[in-house]
């Protein structure tokens, strides 16, 4: 065997062990965990609703989460350096509280997490309150989405909103799952409104494929290098 | 002196080996290398993914580019009656439905609907004996003064899926997208085979690079002329790099400005190519031996009717229509152009604004990496979906040396004395870049500021793919292979983050 097709046939070592490295710094990452949404009101962060000061109280409820939560999301800033919230969650029926937690913010516009004390269970009406405790907070949030849970309770600005008629933004999180362990939620949710012959199944093949484009990238590039050393033209005049 | 002429690629079979028979190099010509098969499925099935993964309406203007498509499937009208509504029943029922409108710009607190149930009843609605028309569309929207040859294409989806939702209209079109994109990879194949010679690692790399950057495989998937756009421009780049290197040879002048007239028929950012496809039809007539010059220029005049009769055509059509055939931009009247202005706009834009010059920025770091770096990169969605912090300054470093890398080629190239093509290819860039800044300045001046997104700069995407492949044939022998397993790796280890990002903001 000459030294040349040694070389050639050697030559998908280094681009299969680049590939394979990738693909495993792609799994490491992909386990890690971070939130994860099991409920959203939909309402996008469009415009500020009202200045919540101390002692004002909004809630958003029942709403539904689809698995077991244990964080709050919601969307705005403080009106001066640092406000500070508390988030309670009741179960919409009983009243009882279920899980509380709390947030200081700054005043950069954004997503404010709190992460909770206690477990929301998925399938249970609750109710999501906040509670401002110091500073200011300016809530956002947009007109009604779902007229089944609409902003309720009390906000101390004149020009607060008319109860019933807004949303807030709020999402409720999984904090600790990771995004391969969310892939068959995610995939069930994006085979909706989709062409009548997408489903799940059709994400899971598509996954398959990108993990299949590492291997076919050894190909071009073995192949590629082989036909540099040894071009086609030159190999067929030998035969 | 007779002058000689550069056949093209250099040829690599051994004059002292015995040739193969005429047939079966004409089969091996045919057959597509192995590299350039593999990598076009790559490029297929990361295509596919991001056409079904993006959620319905969101990418930039999608809802506009899918009303116009639908206007000239269902009416065979272009849009932009102002007696008619922007979109027809049909696309607003399903963009309430999947709620479209809150999630462009707010994915994180409004993503895509997740209810079956909602789907269950738009379904419903969409099966029902009188389902919403599609044909009451048509009125003013944001892409109506687009030239049609796009929305031509795309309609192919459109009819393939007739019997179908508007969701399985508007992917079927996005698949055609796929195809779109399979053919720019192709097209920086060629590219990089006719500016670097038939190698081909280089060829793999910058293709690759070409079809993989994750804003061109977004945009060539979504419902939106710029992915035909960046073909064209690719295509354009190969062509335009075979007339000047074998002297306006054949059909290669007449393919040239074929593709250039269906770039100006894709967009109006094409007329910024007009200029280098001259110059290149130029330098490939002035390349032949002077004998040989009146028969080169008799292969190019047809080819600058197939430019000239398309163009005059759409423009007399708009004007007959009542529409702007060439995108106008700003109140010059208002506002006059200022050239020490657009100077200092120019210089703020890619350097820091020095004390004395009057502020004229339009983001607030640096615009050229905000604008060209960061969201020519990687910014999906309506702009509202990120790639991981880390990601932009590693690119930043990454296209940085390729800059370097295509420094180097010029200043090679210079003492060579080898400047047509590298004039070719860099006046190309300045026109396009001059067209943007020129467009974005006026506008500017005029109050508003928000003209400019990286995905403007993609119609040259092919000359950084170039770039890419220049610095893996400069590379020896032995390392080249390593270069290009980390090139294409890097490329797919990118696609991937972003379909995760992309996944993360809409449906986890």
């Amino acid at each position: 065997m000459s030294r040349l097709s040694l070389r050639v046939r050697r030559a998908w070592l280094v681009p299969a062990l680049v590939a394979f490295l990738a693909v495993l710094l792609l799994v490491i990452a992909g386990a890690q965990a971070g939130p994860r949404r099991t409920f959203t009101s939909d309402a996008p962060n469009v415009s500020q609703l009202a200045v919540m000061h101390p002692q004002a109280r909004v809630c958003e409820g029942g709403v539904t989460s689809d698995g077991p939560s244990d964080a709050v999301g919601v969307w705005g800033g403080s009106v001066g350096p640092v406000a500070g919230l508390k988030v309670e969650v009741q179960d919409a029926r009983t009243g009882r509280t279920l899980a509380r937690g709390g947030l200081d913010v700054g005043p950069p516009l954004g997503e404010h997490v709190a992460d909770l004390h206690g477990q929301i269970p998925g399938g249970r009406p609750v109710r999501v309150c906040l509670v401002e405790v110091f500073g200011a907070y300016g809530l956002w949030g947009s007109g009604i989405v779902h007229p089944g849970f609409p902003l309720t309770g009390m906000l101390t600005d004149p020009r607060a909103p008319v109860p019933g008629a807004f949303d807030f933004s709020l999402v409720l999180l999984n904090a600790h799952r990771s995004l391969l362990g969310s892939l068959s939620t995610a995939f069930s949710r994006a085979a909706l409104f989709r062409p009548s012959w997408v489903g799940s199944w059709t994400f899971w093949l598509l996954a398959a494929g990108v993990l299949a484009t590492f291997a076919l990238a050894v190909v071009a590039v073995t192949a590629a290098a082989s036909d540099e050393e040894d071009p086609p033209l030159r190999r067929a005049s030998r035969r | 002196m007779q002058r000689t002429i550069e056949g093209g690629p250099e040829r690599t079979a051994e004059p002292t080996r015995p040739r193969p028979s005429r047939g079966s190099a004409a089969r091996l010509r045919l057959k597509p290398p192995r590299s350039l098969a593999a990598l076009l499925g790559i490029v297929v099935l990361i295509g596919v993914t991001w056409a079904l993964l993006v959620p319905p309406w969101q990418s930039p203007d999608e809802l506009d580019h899918f009303a116009y498509a639908q206007s000239l499937a269902e009416n065979f009208a272009l849009p932009g009656k102002a007696d008619r509504a922007d979109d027809s029943s049909d696309e607003m029922s399903a963009n309430a439905a999947v709620g479209a409108n809150n999630t462009a710009f707010y994915p994180g607190s409004s993503p895509p609907d997740w209810s079956a149930s909602d789907y269950a009843a738009y379904l419903s609605a969409e099966h029902h004996p009188d389902p919403p028309p599609r044909t009451n569309g048509g009125g003013p929207n944001g892409a109506d003064p687009n030239p049609p040859l796009y929305y031509l294409v795309a309609d192919v989806g459109y009819l393939l899926d007739y019997g179908g939702t508007a969701f399985g209209r508007l992917y079927a079109m996005r698949l055609i997208g796929v195809l779109i994109l399979a053919a720019t990879t192709l097209g920086g194949w060629l590219l990089a085979g006719e500016a670097l010679g038939r190698r081909r690692l280089p060829q793999v790399v910058c293709a690759a690079v070409i079809g993989l950057l994750p804003m061109t495989t977004f945009m060539s998937t979504s419902v939106n002329p710029d992915g035909l756009l960046i073909a064209l421009w690719t295509w354009a780049l190969w062509l335009g790099a075979r007339v000047i290197k074998r002297g306006a040879a054949s059909w290669d002048p007449v393919g040239l400005c074929a593709v250039t007239a269906a770039a100006v028929m894709t967009k109006a950012t094409s007329y910024a190519l007009v200029g280098p496809v001259l110059l290149a039809l130029l330098i490939g007539v002035l390349r032949r031996p002077a004998g040989e010059r009146r028969k080169a220029l008799n292969r190019v005049a047809p080819g600058v009717v197939v430019l000239a009769v398309p163009l005059i055509g759409w423009l007399y059509t708009a004007h007959t229509l009542g529409r702007a055939g060439i995108n106008s931009v700003g109140a010059p009247a208002a506002h006059p152009f200022n050239l020490r202005q657009f100077l200092s706009y120019v210089w703020q834009f890619y350097l820091p604004r020095l004390p004395w010059l009057t502020p004229l920025k339009v983001t607030p770091g640096l615009p050229a990496y905000e604008i060209w770096l960061r969201q020519g990169f990687g910014q999906f969605g309506w702009l509202d979906v990120s790639e991981p912090g880390w990601l932009y300054p590693t690119a930043a470093a990454v296209l940085l040396a390729l800059g370097l890398a295509g420094l180097y080629a010029v200043v090679r190239a210079i003492r060579r004395r080898d400047l047509t093509l590298l004039a070719f290819f860099a006046l190309t860039l300045l026109a396009l870049l001059l067209l943007l800044h020129m467009s974005a300045y006026l506008l500017l001046i005029g109050g508003y500021s928000g003209f400019l997104q990286g995905r403007y700069l993609l119609p040259g995407v092919g000359l950084l793919g170039l770039c890419a492949g220049l610095v893996v044939a400069a590379l020896p022998g032995r390392a080249r292979p390593l270069a290009g397993s980390l090139a294409l790796v890097a490329l797919l280890a990118v696609q991937v983050i972003s379909m995760s990002s992309v996944l993360q903001a809409y449906y986890t």
